[in-house]
């Protein structure tokens, strides 16, 4: 190390505590990539493999990546199973004598993925927390780029079955784990071989089962929006929540201002469908070619905005089975249907609207743009 | 931000919307849908509504919002003004009639004269940069002039930028109230989506209750009906309860719809559940608390052995997890393995779950083994359909109708010639068959008393070849059959039969 250039060797600091992330260190308008990471990123994003001196013998392997087109290259990057790691230059260069300051300002995931252009606009995307003890789990789930935040657990017979059907129901790209979770290779096995998502797994002491933190962080409400308080009977949603708001804290590096509630809920609120029957019913993706086309979902979004779309994919996924609920929604819709002039200017209304909830993160995270 | 501002200012009138509605729901969302004015105006009263892409340039926040950036802003116009008359009074002190005042990013401001004027520039001129073609020059003026220009777009940058941000906070503190008018405006875009669709394709509203009983009429499948051409698709009824038809056994040829029909009921269902209108005349349904489904196997074939396997695992599981308020659809179990093995893994999972011992619930249950038929006899609560086929001479035409009733004819034969499997193959099919089912039918009389309660009977090697090639053929999925695979297929035939 000692040979290095200076740049070099806080690049290798950084490195070192991301190791497991493709680190995108920021010179000037470029986003570089050394060693290893730069041979992988090379053949990955199918850009040239330079070098660059770097004080040793050898010149240190190199790719980079224009920042303006930045986005592009992480998300192809992300979608192969990667995670990135952006490395941003802090200080005005201009105003800054010798070496700038850097550091990394946000983890990318694949389920902490924000930019607008790598997500699909009519679907959640979801990262997800699972923490095993003993025969059960508690879970929990939140879509970062609009800040629904959900938890579960499941403390029934049964329960791993129950598990793959909570994964079903939200299709996570990326799941945290706790050891315990991580060391049952049969049932990771069983998810990989269903959804294939990104699975990581964290130290067992951040599932902790203290709710000052989070009592601090989020509103919990239950189903029906009342503040939510028996911690003691759902240790295990406390300690997934534990466990998924520290790895967001890790990634994200900045308090996530729109995260700000969390939904508990019994599992038992919605009908039960497992993965088999969401795949062969074709509710939202084709069995052949997983497209969207052919699939209950095709046929019913005509939705207006972005927001409709996913919630509606939610409730496909979510059939609901408590009576007077499903009656109010019948009723709803049986308004809107024979009012005819009521639906007309409710569509031509929310059609005006658009992706507010993304939008807000966008205006009040990383990037602010008028 | 223009993009929130321009969508939450919509929120008003989609207030006054719902202002009138009558159902519980929409009213609900009414009550609980916050205008946000506050937002909208204050986003209205401070950023321009066309503001450019960065914010570190300036030229965001509207006039009139903040007296201080007025204040810079009408400095560094005048100042622009000051620079203007300053080319104006140069050329006149001067004589140079090209004189120009000039900008740029490195120099500033600079007064340039070209080479044939050089002689009448004055001492107070101070040169600053040459060109090919003259000189530029700075006075004492026109430093002054710039420092208090430029530090007035300096400054006005550095207090726009702290604006927006002081801006950007204030509604960043509103955020959950945003959120939460978000959630209300994507339920009701829902809403008024589902009653869009229910206009445009014709759907009904269920009734749906706590009863056992799921009963359809004119029930279509959603996304097939699309897919067809309109009005051409067959409804179906469907009934179902948790007493007397608890199972229904649905036989009939491949490619007859029995598949189609039972998604569509799963699907119907699970429509009601999430408020959706449905396709169909009427319906009534009575809340399922779980949906199983196990369909054949073609979309596993390339898993080749491990499919009997995977297929097994899911009917356990099925069988482990369905309680008396679930439906369950099961398409042709034990096809996976041979043809004894089979039937008898159907017929046990059959009673298993028709049982009110042992789950009871409601269930569609196609099958290509018409000795399940027999069930119907033996169980509480099961009923036998068949998909209608009529027969023009040598070939058959699926009505795709669900009639009561069990049928014994497989038509595999048919389907075969329907896709186009040569006419040599097919008759020698035809000649097995007839010999099979005489075969059976002899065997059969023999042994009924025997048999009472069991299933089936005895096939020398032979016949238990042939009965292994009919369902070969049965299993053929001819929609996903190239003709090497069909040649394969039939090669592979002939060597069993040696």
């Amino acid at each position: 190390m000692a040979d290095l250039s200076p740049m070099m060797q806080n690049y290798m600091a950084k490195k070192e505590e991301y190791k497991d992330c493709i680190l995108f260190y920021r010179l000037g308008d470029f986003y570089e990539m050394f060693f290893d990471d730069a041979i992988l990123a090379s053949r990955e994003l199918e850009i040239t493999l330079t070098g660059r001196a770097c004080g040793l013998d050898e010149k240190a392997p190199m790719c980079g990546v224009p920042y303006h087109a930045v986005d592009i290259y992480i998300s192809k990057l992300i979608n192969k199973g990667y995670k990135v790691a952006i490395c941003e230059q802090l200080e005005d260069p201009k105003t800054t004598k010798g070496m700038v300051k850097r550091d990394v300002i946000r983890v990318v995931t694949p389920g902490t993925v924000i930019e607008t252009n790598m997500l699909d606009e009519k679907r959640n995307n979801y990262i997800m927390s699972i923490v095993k003890k003993g025969l059960f789990y508690g879970l929990s789930v939140c879509d970062v780029s609009t800040g629904d935040f959900f938890a579960t657990q499941i403390v029934e017979s049964n329960n791993f079955y129950r598990l793959l059907d909570e994964i079903a129901r939200y299709l996570p790209a990326e799941i945290v784990v706790n050891p315990m979770m991580k060391n049952s290779a049969s049932e990771i096995s069983q998810i990989k071989d269903r959804i294939n998502p990104c699975i990581t797994e964290i130290d067992e002491e951040r599932f902790s089962e203290e709710t000052d933190l989070i009592k601090n962080l989020y509103n919990i409400e239950d189903n029906t929006g009342r503040p939510f308080d028996d911690f003691k009977n759902h240790l295990l949603v406390v300690a997934a929540i534990n466990g998924l708001s520290s790895y967001l804290n890790e990634t994200q590096k900045i308090k996530l201002e729109h995260i700000n509630t969390i939904k508990v809920y019994e599992t038992t609120r919605y009908m039960s469908l497992d993965i088999n029957a969401r795949r062969n019913l074709e509710l939202t993706e084709r069995l052949r070619d997983k497209s969207k086309k052919g699939t209950l979902l095709w046929v019913l979004d005509k939705t207006s905005t972005s927001m409709g779309g996913r919630l509606l994919r939610r409730w496909i996924n979510d059939p609901l089975i408590d009576v007077e609920e499903i009656n109010n929604r019948l009723d709803a819709v049986q308004e809107c249907k024979e009012n005819i002039i009521l639906r007309g200017d409710l569509i031509e209304a929310l059609k005006k609207v658009y992706d507010i909830e993304r939008l807000v993160r966008k205006n009040f995270l990383w990037k602010c743009k008028c | 931000m223009i993009s929130l501002k321009t969508s939450l200012s919509n929120l008003p009138e989609l207030k006054s919307i719902l202002g009138n509605c009558n159902s519980k729901m929409l009213k609900e969302l009414y009550e609980n849908l916050d205008e946000l004015k506050d937002v909208t105006e204050l986003i209205e009263k401070s950023i321009i509504d066309d503001p450019p892409v960065t914010i570190k340039e300036g030229g965001i926040i509207k006039n009139g919002y903040n007296p201080e950036i007025d204040e810079c802003r009408r400095a560094s116009i005048e100042g622009k003004s000051w620079i203007i008359n300053i080319e104006a009074k140069e050329r006149e002190a001067t004589g140079i009639k090209n004189l120009k005042v000039g900008y740029t990013k490195v120099f500033g401001y600079y007064i340039e004269v070209t080479k044939s004027f050089l002689n009448q520039v004055p001492d107070r001129y101070i040169r600053k940069q040459t060109l090919t073609g003259g000189e530029r020059y700075i006075t004492e003026e026109l430093k002054e002039i710039e420092d208090k220009v430029l530090g007035a777009e300096e400054r006005i940058i550095n207090l726009e930028y702290d604006e927006f941000t002081r801006i950007r906070n204030k509604i960043s503190s509103q955020i959950e109230r945003i959120q939460k008018a978000s959630n209300i405006v994507a339920t009701v875009d829902v809403l008024s989506n589902f009653a869009e669709i229910a206009e445009n394709n014709g759907y009904n509203k269920p009734e749906v209750n706590s009863s056992d009983i799921i009963d359809i009429k004119d029930g279509r499948h959603p996304v097939v009906e699309q897919m067809v051409e309109r009005g051409t698709f067959v409804e179906n009824d469907t009934y179902l309860d948790e007493d007397a038809e608890r199972l229904s056994i649905i036989t009939g040829p491949n490619m007859a719809g029995k598949s189609t029909y039972m998604r569509q009921v799963a699907l119907i269902t699970l429509m009601a559940q999430i408020g959706c209108f449905v396709p169909a005349s009427s319906a009534r349904i009575g809340v399922v608390d779980k949906i199983f489904t196990r369909v054949g196997a073609s979309d596993d074939l390339s898993m080749g052995q491990s499919t009997f396997m995977v297929e097994m695992m899911e009917v356990a599981l099925i069988l482990k997890e369905a309680t008396k308020n679930s439906l369950v659809i099961l398409d042709e179990i034990g096809r996976g393995t041979s043809t004894y093995d089979g039937l008898s893994i159907a017929w046990a999972v059959a009673e298993y779950i028709s049982s009110k011992d042992t789950i009871g619930c409601k269930t569609l249950f196609a099958t290509h083994y018409h000795e399940l038929t027999g069930l119907e006899e033996k169980l509480d609560g099961v009923k036998n359909y068949q998909v209608d086929v009529r027969e023009k001479g040598e070939d058959i035409v699926f009505l795709r109708k669900i009639i009561p009733g069990g049928t014994d004819e497989s038509y595999g034969i048919h389907v075969a010639k329907l896709a186009g499997a040569p006419k040599k193959m097919l008759t020698r099919a035809n000649e097995i068959l007839k010999t099979l089912e005489k075969k059976v039918k002899i065997r059969e009389k023999q042994e009924e008393k025997e048999m009472k309660n069991q299933v089936g009977g005895q096939l020398d090697m032979y016949n238990y070849k042939l009965a292994d090639i009919a369902s070969e053929l049965d299993k053929i999925n001819i929609n996903e059959l190239t003709p090497i695979e069909a040649l394969n297929t039939l090669v592979k035939m002939k060597e069993k039969l040696k």
